[in-house]
């Protein structure tokens, strides 16, 4: 049985309820995982997938 | 084939690679209540986010890729991802800005959608360092 690290130690992942949120932006795509003990969230971890940016070089003309 | 009025894909990566090659960098995060953006020319710690096992200036980034060009595009993405191990950052943040850490110059700023994290790990996950992908392309 895996310990998670939380605010309150390390809990056995059993014990916790885990819920994962996806959000999508223009610079990148996130996903939250939350821990829950009981109703308390002891532990929140994000990956941000960052997204490209193109600098778009501007050229004038004579 | 006719001429083509264009910028020079050597010009691109000369001057990007001037900046970014080889170059030590930090990426600092900053409060969604913050006004990091464009007009920014160097790192400073206005608004930037302060926590458990987050130290001022951010982390380093790992630099070993050097700009380069497919086609008429040349482009960089940073050669790791960016990760704030074991940290706590109860107040919203919503950027990140990297910097070169020789003179504070940034490079730029990137805003995902307020997050905070509780004794977890924020990982910023690059892109595929291509032509159509990269962090950066011109």
């Amino acid at each position: 049985m895996a310990l998670i690290y939380t605010t309150k130690g390390d809990i056995e992942d059993a014990l916790l309820e885990k819920k994962v949120i996806t959000e999508d932006y223009p610079d990148a795509t996130v996903t939250a995982t939350e821990y829950f003990l009981g109703d308390e969230l002891v532990k929140r971890d994000v990956n941000v997938a960052l997204k490209g940016r193109d600098l778009n070089m501007a050229q004038a003309s004579f | 084939m006719a001429n083509a009025q264009s910028v020079s894909v050597q010009f691109k990566a000369d001057s990007m690679g001037g900046i970014l090659n080889g170059a030590a960098q930090k990426a600092a995060l900053y409060l969604a209540s913050a006004s990091k953006g464009a007009t920014d020319t160097v790192y400073n710690t206005t608004g930037e986010v302060s926590g458990t096992n987050y130290t001022a200036g951010g982390v380093a980034v790992t630099n070993a890729n050097s700009v380069a060009v497919t086609g008429s595009t040349a482009y960089w993405t940073p050669s790791a991802n960016i990760v704030y191990t074991n940290v706590t950052l109860a107040t919203a943040f919503d950027a990140v800005q990297i910097y070169r850490t020789s003179d504070s110059h940034l490079v730029g700023t990137w805003v995902f959608g307020a997050q905070t994290i509780t004794a977890g790990t924020l990982t910023l996950t690059m892109p595929t360092n291509d032509s159509s992908n990269a962090l950066l392309r011109c």
